[in-house]
């Protein structure tokens, strides 16, 4: 646990925070319970640091608790799952024991959203005006113009144009990165601290998908915002953060600067995860896949989850989880390649 | 908006001559000779011969059935033989106790059930959900009699808090209070399956709503549950518990006939249960058309809301 | 559509199937395993177990009514009339002193006929004109759903009981009018499962490889039709109980003194404040098999939907 304290983000470097982290995740642990004697390991001892003015990544493929993680430290888990475990520290405040009011509060004012599928994600009966308002007057107790002129001017701060009548829009009337834009602003309209962003490019166009992240790299520039994003796309993740956590079957697996993981992945899910982005070097080569299925939540095998997966897996594999392992300052992993190296 | 409405009633328009078509010759189907039904056994065969020729029916089917449409769309049901006055005014007398009664079960019905059906969704699962929708099934499952009467026993008979019957003259000497006191129990039972089934449906939408993406990101957005529930939710719900309820309008006129029988309510059902068993014809083929014309016309009210409140059509670009 | 247990690869139909035996990857199964796995889906459905069970109950009692009939329900015993129920009379006496239970198991004989033999024949029907129309399409289609339609425009009781008081009381007149006003409601469900599975690949395929119409209709649309024209009919065989004993209860059903149970209720009516169960009793035996009726519904859809069988 000790190594990824030791966080060395360039952001975080640079703006020389010290102290505790704005947002700390230890052993965070969120299970589904589906059946009489079925648990659903969705988070299973997740360790996460977001620091101020950082950008951290979250990485690994669907179903692997990426998305959980998120929504748990938004609390907000539906049954029947619930967080089991773990601590959520968030501007030095515990999150997990809070009530729900105090984390309705919270929600959209000291950290905010961006969602994965725009497309849905804006309510189709309400005009853009009345849904920021809404999040405006939840929050801050301003008059009707005052928020007005928040609205219109965090809208054109995300690149929309003409802004006074797309208040006057419905959902459907707007393209899906327009949307996007819109939720971003709806996000950034109470001034958050962090902003959680679930898969903000999956459902867009490939050149709208790259419009968005410079959106949001710029708006992270500008506002000195710390942003915990995820994606399966790892090329996203290189793009916009500084650090990066590769998370396998509800567990994070390696985690370090965005350099040295992408660079050096240690642990061998990364390695798999890394060659299977076409690149211009495997131009005209086949891509390698990972072979086989994630494993079932609920069946986790009782040694390390990729074992079935590994092409390197060893018998130790099998028996018992790996533990953390630092391999570079920064850079740790859980594979049982590096225990006992120092 | 004015363009779609106008479309709808055109379209309206065959439905409509098709219902009168059947009313008109479902009644051809009566066994025998109607002239001879209607005057009973003891009647002359010249008494019968000069009744057929009165009512027209020794002409061929079609001139018939033109004539008598021609009649109707001149608001000319023809002659209650048993009360011995036009059709038209014995049903119109009828039409506003039966809209009394209606419109008051509406009241009940649309409102509980809309509001059962949220506060089940709300609390999926909990015990007051299941409750709550174990109770709908039961007695979305009742028929308007066994509701009607099982409230006589409990509440006229057991716990005597409310007359049986005895609503003769609506607007007679009793007064407001009068009618109300009387009015209670009929609307009651006219309200209590319409209003479970609206409640499961609505329970049905709402959860779907729900369950939408826009209403998680409300929810991460910091806005309350009960703005969620009761504006983000129950806005975009709206659509289908309008058409629901409007089906329940349908569903309602059919008990509300019973409900008259049973509480001697002086409305159409109770005119028609009496027609029926009399064999009075014109009544009968009155009564039907009213009531169906009343549940196409809900029908075009509930699709033109529907269009005003869809963004989608409102305002497209 | 945000679902959390979807975004972890569960489906929420699994949840309320527990998982106590593995699946075996079975390619081809045998008609009685299969059969045997329909029984444990439907056996598991603790509802329309239920339900089954009491429409037995109630069908073998109407069945052996002779049998097992405590009294004739016709014999009017004055020394017990509006007797409680008790011990001489399990279900008490009516107004002429006759004995209900023995009316309600006679009557059952009615009720359960107008309820179940109508729905037979309009399905039947409803085949035959759902598949036409929905296979074959075109005007014929059209002309069959404007027809359809305007008996949509009708409140169903309303013109249950317009078609019942042209053609006067009576078994058979009551049968003739339930099925005549389930006809529209039935065809128009055959004709959506007939539309959407015509569209299908494999009857596409069956085309291409030259089959006649008639078999196409026979061996790849029929059998996609019949689950959901069941399930429904199982719906409308409640909804069915509940008009014809309306009817019943209208004056419109079989004339006295065969016991129906509408018009059981119907009779009690008027001695409702000196013996409220009288009316009472079979009311709730109605509103048991319609909900009865409802359950074996719901548990046939379950039990025929692919997906329940693995």
């Amino acid at each position: 646990m000790s190594g990824s304290e030791a966080a060395v983000g360039r952001a975080a470097a640079s703006n020389g925070s010290s102290g505790e982290p704005l947002l700390s995740v230890r052993g965070l642990k969120t299970y589904f319970e589906v059946g009489a004697k079925r648990v659903l390991k969705a988070v299973d001892g997740v360790d996460l640091d977001v620091h101020r003015g950082e950008v951290v990544g979250i990485v690994g493929e669907s179903g692997c608790g990426k998305s959980m993680t998120c929504w748990s430290i938004l609390r907000m888990i539906d049954r029947p799952g619930r967080i089991v475990g773990g601590s959520i520290r968030f501007e030095e405040e515990e999150l997990v024991t809070k009530s729900e009011t105090e984390m309705a509060r919270l929600r959209g004012s000291r950290i905010a959203m961006v969602f994965q599928n725009p497309m849905t994600s804006l309510n189709p009966a309400f005009t853009v005006r009345r849904q920021m308002l809404d999040m405006i007057a939840t929050h801050d107790r301003v008059s009707e113009r005052e928020a007005t002129d928040r609205a219109i001017e965090l809208l054109a701060s995300v690149g929309l144009p003409d802004v006074k009548r797309l208040l006057n829009d419905y959902a459907h009337q707007l393209s899906g990165g327009m949307r996007q834009r819109v939720l971003i602003a709806m996000a950034l309209s109470c001034n958050p601290s962090l902003l959680i962003a679930d898969e903000p490019t999956t459902a867009l166009d490939v050149t709208v998908q790259s419009q968005i992240l410079e959106l949001l790299e710029q708006i992270q520039q500008q506002r000195g915002l710390s942003i915990l994003i995820v994606s399966h796309d790892i090329g996203v993740i290189a793009w916009l953060c500084h650090k990066v956590a590769v998370m396998y079957a509800g567990r994070v697996v390696e985690a370090g600067p965005v350099t040295a993981v992408t660079q050096s992945p240690a642990h061998p899910y990364t390695q798999a995860l890394l060659a299977s982005i076409p690149t211009p070097d495997t131009r005209g080569r086949p891509l390698s896949a990972i072979e086989g299925q994630p494993p079932d939540l609920s069946r986790l095998p009782k040694g390390c989850a990729f074992a079935p997966r590994c092409p390197v897996a060893t018998e130790r594999s099998w028996k018992a989880p790996p533990d953390l392992t630092v391999v570079a300052p920064g850079h740790t992993v859980r594979c049982v390649l590096y225990e006992g190296t120092p | 908006m004015t363009l779609y409405i106008l479309r709808r009633i055109a379209a309206a328009i065959p439905v409509l001559i098709g219902v009168s078509l059947i009313v008109f010759i479902s009644l051809q189907l009566i066994p025998g000779d109607i002239a001879r039904a209607l005057l009973g056994p003891m009647a002359s065969q010249d008494t019968v011969q000069r009744y057929r020729e009165s009512l027209g029916l020794n002409q061929p089917v079609p001139i018939q059935y033109l004539t008598w449409l021609w009649h109707v769309l001149h608001g000319d049901l023809g002659r209650s033989f048993t009360e011995n006055i036009p059709t038209t005014a014995l049903l119109a007398a009828k039409l506003q106790n039966t809209l009394i009664l209606v419109t008051a079960s509406l009241l009940l019905a649309i409102p509980l059930g809309v509001l059962a059906g949220i506060v089940a969704a709300t609390h999926k699962f909990s015990w007051s959900d299941r409750l709550g929708m174990g109770t709908t099934l039961v007695l979305g499952n009742m028929p308007t009699f066994v509701v009607g009467l099982g409230l006589i026993a409990l509440f006229a008979v057991q716990i005597p808090l409310f007359p049986p019957l005895g609503m003769y003259d609506i607007l007679g000497s009793g007064g407001i209070a009068d009618l109300l006191r009387h009015l209670i129990l009929p609307a009651v039972t006219t309200a209590i399956p319409p209003a479970a089934i609206i409640a499961k449906m609505v329970r049905g939408s709402m959860l779907e709503v729900l369950g939408q993406d826009y209403v998680r990101a409300a929810r991460a957005n910091g806005i309350s549950m009960r703005t969620v529930n009761y504006r983000y939710a129950l806005r975009n719900a709206m659509p289908p518990i309008i058409t629901i309820s409007g089906l329940q309008v349908g569903f309602l006129l059919g008990g509300a006939v019973f409900t008259e029988y049973i509480f001697a309510w002086p409305g159409i059902g109770l005119q028609l249960q009496k027609a029926i068993l009399a064999r009075d014809i014109s009544v009968v083929q009155g009564a039907v058309l009213i009531i169906a014309a009343w549940f196409m016309l809900v029908n075009l009210v509930v699709d033109v809301i529907n269009r005003m409140l869809d963004p989608r059509l409102r305002s497209p670009r | 559509m945000h679902d959390q247990l979807a975004q972890i690869g569960i489906q929420e139909r699994e949840l309320s199937i527990s998982h106590e035996e593995p699946e075996h990857e079975e390619p081809e199964p045998s008609r009685a395993s299969r059969l045997a796995t329909r029984w444990r889906v439907l056996a598991r459905d603790r509802a329309a177990l239920a339900g089954l069970i009491l429409l037995a109950v109630i069908a073998l009692a109407a069945i052996l009514a002779p049998l097992v009939s405590p009294y004739d329900p016709n014999a009017q015993t004055s020394a017990v009339r509006f007797a409680r129920p008790g011990a001489g009379h399990l279900l008490g006496a009516d107004e002429a002193g006759r004995d209900i239970l023995s009316r309600l198991i006679w009557g059952g004989r009615v009720s359960l006929f107008t309820g179940v033999a109508p729905t037979l024949a309009a399905a039947v029907i409803s085949l035959l004109l759902g598949l036409i129309a929905g296979y074959f399409g075109g005007v014929l289609d059209q002309i069959t759903m404007r027809t359809l339609d305007i008996f949509f425009a009708f409140p169903i009781v309303l013109l249950a009981i317009l078609f019942a008081g042209v053609l006067g009381a009576g078994l058979r007149n009551e049968v003739i009018v339930i099925t005549v006003i389930l006809i529209p409601y039935m065809t128009r469900v055959v004709r959506t499962a007939t539309m959407s599975s015509r569209e299908q690949e494999y009857v596409e395929a069956a085309r291409a490889a030259g089959a006649a119409d008639w078999q196409i209709v026979l061996h790849e649309v029929l059998p996609n039709v019949v689950s959901p024209l069941l399930v429904y009919a199982a719906v409308l065989c409640g909804l069915m109980i509940l008009v014809a004993a309306g009817l019943s209860f209208f004056g419109l059903g079989p004339p006295p003194p065969s016991a129906d149970w509408g018009q059981m209720v119907n009779t009690g009516k008027s001695v409702l404040f000196e013996a409220p169960h009288v009316a009472m009793i079979p009311s709730i035996l109605i509103v048991a098999v319609a909900l009865a009726f409802n359950f074996l519904g719901d548990g046939l859809r379950d039990l025929l939907d692919p997906h329940t069988l693995r």
